[in-house]
This record gives C-alpha cells, structure tokens and sequence, in this order.
C-alpha cells in the first residue's frame, strides 16, 4: 500500500479495503471517546470521501482541519459551549438565590439580636442550639461560596485586566455597588421607621428592593460568566462546592424552622408578639416570610446543582432513532 | 430567544452555512460541504463542519435522521428555522446598511 493509498483506503488495485483509512482512524482517534461513539462513524465516512475526492495539496489541508477539531472538542468535552453556556446560567441562578438568602439570613441574625431573643436562646436548650446551628451553617454557607468564587473571580479579573475588557470590568463592579446600595436604603428606612407600630409598607420596599437587587446580581453573574469565556474544566470544578452550599443552605433553614418551633413550645407570648419582628412587624409572620425565602432559595440551589451534575455526567447527545 | 451569532462566537459562521444549507431539506455531511461550496463558495473543513453540527444539535437547531449506511442525515428543527430567520433577517440589515452607505459615500466623492 503506498501513502495515497493510506490517505485514500483504496489498495493498489484502486478497490475499497473495508475499512477506513490509516490516517482517517488516526485523525477520528484524536477525539474524546464520547464524541467518536456519537459523531465517529459519519465523520470517517465524510473525512474519506473529502480525502478521496481532493488534491494532495488540499488533504494537508483537510487533515489539518480535521484535527484541530478534535482538539475543539476535546476543549469543550462533553458537549462542547452549550454546556459551558448552561452551567454558567446555572450559577447566575444560584448566584442569585444566593444573594436573596443571605438577605433572608441578615434578615434573622438582625431580628435575633434584640435582648428577648438572646434571653430564650439562654433560657432555652433548643432554642439555642438552633440558633448557634443556623450562624455555624450560614458561616459554612459563606466558606463554600467564596471557595466557589475565588477561582472564577481570579479568572475574569485577569481576562478584564490584561484584555482591557471595560465590559467585564463594569459586570463585576455593578452588583457590589447595587448590594451596597440597597442596604443604605434598608438603613434609611430602618433608621425612619417608627417602632411604636409595624412597619409593613417599608419591610414589603425592602423585600421588593432586595429582589430586584438580586435579580440584576443574577443577571450580571450570569452575563460576566458567559462573556469571561471561562474553561468547562473552571466551572466543572463549581460542582462541589455548589454541593456542599446546598447542603450548607438545607442545614441553615431545617435550623430557622427549628429556632422558631423551639421558640413557638418555650416562650408562646414572644412567638405571638406583635413587634418583635422584622421592622416591628409581628415575630410570627416574620419569621415564617424569611423560613419560605430560605426553604425557596435552597430548593432552587439544589435543582442548579442537580441540573449541573447531570451537565456534568451527560455526554455528547445521542442521536435520536 | 438570542441569535446564533450572539450565542456562538467564532462557529456563528459554520453555524449558519449549516442552517442555511439545510433549510431545504435534509443533508448528510459531504452534501452539506457540496451545497455550500456550491452555493457560497466556501470550502467547510470536516472539523469545522462537525464543530457546528455539534453545537446545533447540542442546541435543538438541527436534529439527525436515522442513518443511511454510515452516513447520517440532519434537518432543521423549527426552532433552527426560527433562529436561522432571525439572524439572517439581522445579517440582511447589516448588509443593506453597509451597502447603502458605500453606495452614498461614492456618490458624495463623485
């Protein structure tokens, strides 16, 4: 067999072998496993028949083509940008359930501070082993985000600095200022809140203000990540933290649901008071609107983390029938 | 609903060659490169070729038919119809404005 027959699978006698050619198996074995057992087949037939039917000067070509996609895919393993694309909207999400439960956490840690609340924490085992558990949790919680964080923050901030990227640059600005913004006016409104009655229309601004505080946190997570260009193997590695956040944010509110039961059995006249809670609200449903922030926010992290582990196991599609 | 040539970087191009090609009918892959060479003149890569139809079928804009030997036929999915309007509609514009004011700055030079 001479090297035109190695390129076109004929042997000398210009007939078929059966098989395809040495550099067509060569160059299809240059991609991921996944990939050849979904697209590997079809792709040797196309890459033959485009050597077969091409001068020698264009196969060069060809095969130089035909193997740079091979290390495309084998960058974008598993399913190539769309992936990358989906998990990048995956941690937008959580981002944003993240920022809303950590208000939902200030929230309880401001409520909590006041002198009747650390009396039942003392006074009460249960109670104030819930409390401890919901602090050490949100701690953890915390951990897990900024052990998230700080590898994609480092990432986007070298491709801002040395790619003069002013679009990256303003994502990673605007939601710190937005954060920081919103507690000045939840400052304010606390601070001209009268604490004789309940302050319900300033707690609903507040409530209304941090979503859409967290919503434009989401959105510029979401579009920072996408638009940073971040390697599959950076955002693969967010699963366990993701991970071990969800469990974190599970543990936060199982304990809020405890502090307030415990609170509910031990002290009934400081459950049922009247401006005990948030902004002078009532303590009840207070703490029952910050339970259902938090029970949400932690089944939307947990569905964004199944979502990005199935990313993660699911391969190239199969074809359908 | 973002175009193709928002959401795929660099293989908007392929992408579209693809889309385009098979707004027709139904393609295997060396039909596809035959069409476009044809109609475009442009000579798609194996590598590039399977690069986009990867990201296509990845994104429901094409699927595949069952296969003929060893050869396998795609086809636009609605969806792919829908973006392959929007962004040629988009490049359309693009064009006509370039176009349009090439033609005035000749005119005003002349």
């Amino acid at each position: 067999m001479t090297g035109s027959d190695l390129m076109t699978g004929r042997d000398s006698g210009g007939r078929r072998n059966g098989r395809d050619p040495l550099v067509v198996r060569a160059i299809v074995a240059l991609y991921p496993r996944q990939w050849r057992k979904r697209y590997g087949e079809e792709f040797a037939v196309l890459l033959a028949q485009l050597i077969a039917s091409s001068r020698p000067f264009h196969r060069v070509r060809l095969l130089a083509n035909a193997a740079g996609g091979a290390a495309d895919a084998r960058l974008n393993l598993s399913g190539g940008r769309y992936v990358i694309d989906r998990t990048s909207r995956s941690l937008g999400i959580v981002a944003c359930a993240v920022v809303i439960f950590a208000i939902a956490g200030a929230g309880f840690q401001k409520m909590t501070e006041y002198a009747p609340f650390q009396s039942a924490a003392h006074q009460h085992p249960l109670v104030g082993a819930s409390f401890d558990i919901v602090r050490g949790a949100a701690v953890a919680a915390g951990i897990a985000v900024l052990i998230s964080a700080v590898p994609l923050l480092w990432s986007i901030i070298w491709q801002a600095v040395a790619g003069r990227r002013a679009d990256l640059l303003s994502l990673l600005i605007l939601p710190p200022v937005a954060v920081g913004a919103w507690v000045g006016i939840v400052k304010l409104i606390a601070n001209n809140a009268r604490h004789s009655t309940a302050n319900v229309a300033e707690l609903t601004a507040a409530a209304v203000l941090g979503a859409v505080v967290a919503g434009f946190c989401a959105w510029a997570a979401a579009t920072l990540l996408r638009r940073a260009e971040l390697g599959e193997r950076v955002l693969r590695s967010q699963l366990f933290p993701m991970i071990a956040l969800t469990a974190c944010m599970l543990v936060v509110t199982a304990a809020d649901l405890s502090w307030g039961l415990a609170v509910r059995a031990a002290d009934r006249p400081l459950f049922n008071s009247g401006d005990d809670g948030l902004l002078a609200t009532p303590l009840s449903p207070s703490w029952a609107g910050g339970l259902v922030v938090l029970a949400a926010t932690t089944a939307i992290t947990a569905w964004a983390t199944v979502a990005m582990a199935r990313q993660r196991a699911s391969g190239v599609p199969e074809p359908q029938a | 609903m973002w175009a193709v040539t928002d959401d795929l970087g660099r293989w908007a191009d392929p992408s579209m060659l693809v889309l385009s090609s098979l707004a027709d009918g139904p393609k295997h892959g060396y039909a596809i490169t035959q069409d476009v060479a044809a109609q475009v003149g442009v000579q798609m890569g194996p590598g590039t070729l399977y690069g986009a139809i990867a990201r296509l079928e990845e994104r429901g804009f094409i699927e595949a038919l069952p296969p003929e030997q060893r050869r396998r036929p795609y086809r636009l999915t609605a969806d792919g119809a829908q973006e392959l309007a929007h962004a040629a509609a988009k490049m359309r514009d693009v064009a006509e404005l370039g176009l349009s004011r090439l033609a005035r700055a000749r005119t005003a030079t002349a």
